[in-house]
């Protein structure tokens, strides 16, 4: 057998994954693995202009696809450069792989030029991770990677691969199945769970189930349509269980926690079983634990076993993957119907709150109103965090699986545009949609030029409040309207002549139309509802690169309605009263 | 209460940091850890020991045993054990303490393994208990330094519990 050099078995190996595109950074140590790619057409590399931008844009290939997304940084600073990254992706059971170049093997320890203990640092925020001694365990540990990324809860794995190891050579071979002693997930559901679920869901009067990411990352979204329909409940979802079941579904009570629905946090307080479908109960999605649903008994079907019972008590665990699970368990179920419970759904959901709107600036809900006529369900939909991040998950219409890219568990500011790129270059027939604010955008502002030089199409939609909105929400609720440091148009609100309006600052910091001539991409400012119509018709009309709509929208617009950090999902506030 | 974890690992780079971590980066504290080698070259074991409560320590078993390192672990069942312990202490030696370290040192059958003109250094293995109990009463002889090991311990029987692959 002929020897190929370490760089080479990378890319032979990632060949043999499927993987289709590589995002990336070079540098020193990562030469020889970029030149190895050099010769093969059949990877493309997306040089992104941050590191942290690769991961995200992984990552968004990764959650739009199913597959794992790959990024390839250099040593040292552009290792950790793709901590952030990796943490959001691992946080949301994201399968990334990171390969890492690093100082050659006889200078680990050195304190060499550009070393830094990078698996050290990424083992709280990585599924696993490798550092590769010798040539000789390079495939093998590519090959696990790949296994261990995407099966069992998925997560991200970080491979350092020191430079020594990639211009060496040895015998390519990859034919081998993958076989890793301590890690054997388990993915069928345990029968007699299965069926003590059954009995439970039998006997259940208010029945609620809530919808997570882990239904999205199974693909069980038509199980759990059956499973509601021939049962009659009522489903919620958590942020990153949206699109789980279509919005108009008459089952459907949409998001549930913090800045959920009044109908979605009532209905689980008032429910008698809560049937957690890979969702882990987060502490922004129930609320005070001790209150959350508090008649209620509770079955948890998940991948992973840790996120059983680790913040509330649970009933009937089921351990697996949810469509295996639900499929044993459909056919073990009779047809049921909850009428009683299902009219006091449909009496819930006939109470609206109060929504802003015809001020002197445009609200969230007249954006949302607008976006939501012009896409259809195909489109994708990429948010960063703050208050346009909730807009989006309270207003607009998700109606697939796999729509929706955002940092749910670590709120990741910056995530949104990168993530849209890395959606787009796959969904090439999709329309791409970034909801971003004025304070998220600019973390990654920069990879406007990775979407110019790809000809990518994303639309950024500014939600440009002039605040870091979300944070501004709460000094204005929690702490007197003492807005310090959260104002972006260096409005000195010490000062009490500044009434938060433009006149007194700045009147754009920065002036993204003018950022996006600057990087040859199209750039559109919008004041009013008619221009907003007119910016995404031109938008979705454009094939050939990035498209920002920059959305001037009211300044203190808060976000309702809020259960307050800590209260209990009881407690709603819906514009500053507490119901 | 105390906890015994027994963990079976991969004898590999980096795998007591990703154990410990686990650990530390839940908030949750170590009370003691012995790493060494297996039956098998290729794994370690680990015993580890928590003070702390059931539905915490059910939680890090859960996480350690995500780690893919991490071959087997189980908890060590406190009546279905055997427990070992090493202590070693150096204590001031004073012309009228001579004789009842001794007789301390007798009933614990530990061992006196060296002395000085100022000083005794003693031995003792037994269940941590044990060896706490002969530290409360040698204290007041005047301890100079004084380092245990941790348990060790192993179950009577065969534990199949919590096995992610029965080793071969
Ligand atoms: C990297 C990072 N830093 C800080 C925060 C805390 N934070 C959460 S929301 C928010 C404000 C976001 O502002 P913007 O992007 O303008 O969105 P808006 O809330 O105004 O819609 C901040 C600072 C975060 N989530 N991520
Ligand atoms: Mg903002």
């Amino acid at each position: 057998m002929s020897k190929l050099t370490g760089a080479q078995i990378i890319v032979e190996a990632l060949k043999r994954e499927g993987v289709e595109v590589i995002f990336g950074y070079p540098g020193g140590q990562a030469i020889p693995i970029f030149d190895a790619l050099y010769d093969s057409p059949e990877i493309r590399v997306i040089l992104t202009r941050h590191e942290q931008a690769a991961v995200h844009a992984a990552d968004g290939y990764a959650r739009t696809t199913g597959k794992p997304g790959v990024c390839l940084v250099t040593s040292g600073p552009g290792a950790t450069n793709t901590i952030t990254g990796l943490a959001t992706a691992n946080f949301d059971s994201v399968p990334v792989i990171c390969l890492c170049g690093q100082v050659p093997t006889t200078m680990i320890g050195i304190d060499a030029f550009q070393e830094a203990d990078i698996t050290g640092m990424a083992n709280s925020v990585t599924k696993h991770n490798y550092l590769v001694h010798k040539i000789e365990e390079l495939a093998e540990t590519i090959k696990n990677s790949f296994f261990i990324a995407n099966t069992g809860r998925p997560g991200a794995v970080l491979i350092d691969i020191p430079k020594d190891v990639s211009v060496n050579k040895y015998e390519f071979n990859y034919d081998f199945e993958v076989n890793i002693r301590g890690y054997k997930p388990h993915i069928e559901g345990h029968l007699n769970q299965i069926k003590k679920a059954v009995q439970l869901i039998e006997a259940a009067e208010r029945p609620v189930a809530i919808v997570g990411g882990g239904a999205i990352i199974s693909g069980a979204s038509d199980e759990i349509i059956e499973f509601i329909s021939k049962c009659d409940i009522p489903v919620t979802a958590t942020l990153n269980g949206l699109g789980c079941v279509a919005f108009d579904s008459p089952y459907f009570l949409g998001m549930h926690g913090m800045h959920g629905t009044i109908q979605a946090n009532k209905a689980i307080q008032q429910s008698d079983l809560i049937i957690a479908l890979g969702s882990r109960f987060d502490d922004r999605a129930t609320g005070k634990l001790s209150t959350f649903a508090p008649n209620a008994k509770i079955i948890h079907m998940d991948i992973d076993s840790a996120s059983i019972s680790k913040n509330v008590e649970v009933k009937v665990p089921v351990v697996g993957d949810l469509k295996n699970i639900l499929k044993q368990m459909l056919p073990l179920l009779n047809q049921k119907k909850n009428e009683k419970w299902m009219s006091i759904i449909t009496e819930l959901k006939a109470v609206k709150h109060e929504i802003l709107r015809d001020q002197k600036r445009l609200t969230s809900i007249e954006v949302m109103e607008v976006l939501n006529s012009k896409v259809d369900s195909n489109t994708i939909i990429a948010t960063d965090v703050g208050q346009h991040q909730m807009w989006t998950a309270l207003y607009y219409n998700f109606m697939k699986p796999r729509t929706l890219l955002t940092s749910g568990g670590l709120g990741t500011m910056g995530y949104g545009f990168p993530a849209a790129i890395g959606a787009q270059l796959v969904n090439t027939d999709k329309p791409v949609v970034c909801i971003t604010g004025d304070g998220s955008f600019q973390m990654n502002i920069q990879e406007l030029a990775t979407a110019v030089i790809e000809r990518l199409p994303v639309i950024i939609v500014i939600m440009n409040n002039g605040y870091l909105g979300m944070v501004r929400q709460w000094q204005d609720l929690f702490f007197d309207k003492r807005y310090s440091s959260t104002c972006l148009m260096n409005c000195d609100h010490r000062d009490k002549e500044c009434n938060g309006d433009y006149n007194s600052c700045m009147k754009f910091i920065p002036d993204f139309v003018k950022v996006a001539e600057a990087y040859s991409a199209k750039g559109f400012r919008v004041t009013n509802k008619l221009q907003l119509s007119e910016a995404f018709d031109k938008a979705f009309a454009n094939r050939s690169g990035p498209f920002i709509i920059d959305i001037i929208t009211e300044r203190e617009e808060n976000v309702w309605p809020m259960v307050p950090a800590g209260a209990s999902l009881d407690e709603i506030m819906r514009g500053g009263t507490v119901s | 209460m105390r906890y015994i974890l027994s963990l079976i690992v991969e004898n590999k780079h980096g795998v007591l940091a990703k154990v410990a971590q686990v650990v530390t980066g839940r908030g949750y504290n170590i009370s003691t850890l012995t790493v060494g080698p297996s039956e098998r070259a290729d794994t370690s074991r680990m015993i580890i020991t928590f003070d702390s409560d059931e539905k915490i320590i059910e939680q890090i078993i859960k996480q350690m045993n995500k780690l893919v390192d991490v071959i087997k672990i189980f908890l060590i069942d406190d009546n279905e054990k055997v427990e070992r312990e090493l202590l070693l202490v150096r204590i001031s030696r004073k012309k009228d303490n001579e004789e009842s370290i001794e007789r301390i040192v007798k009933i614990f059958r530990g061992k006196i393994v060296d002395v000085t003109m100022k000083s005794f250094v003693i031995e003792i293995t037994g269940a941590s208990r044990k060896i706490d109990s002969f530290v409360e009463n040698i204290k007041s002889y005047g301890i100079q330094d004084l380092m245990r090991t941790g348990p060790l311990a192993l179950p009577r029987f065969d534990m199949r519990t919590n096995t992610k692959e029965q080793i071969k």
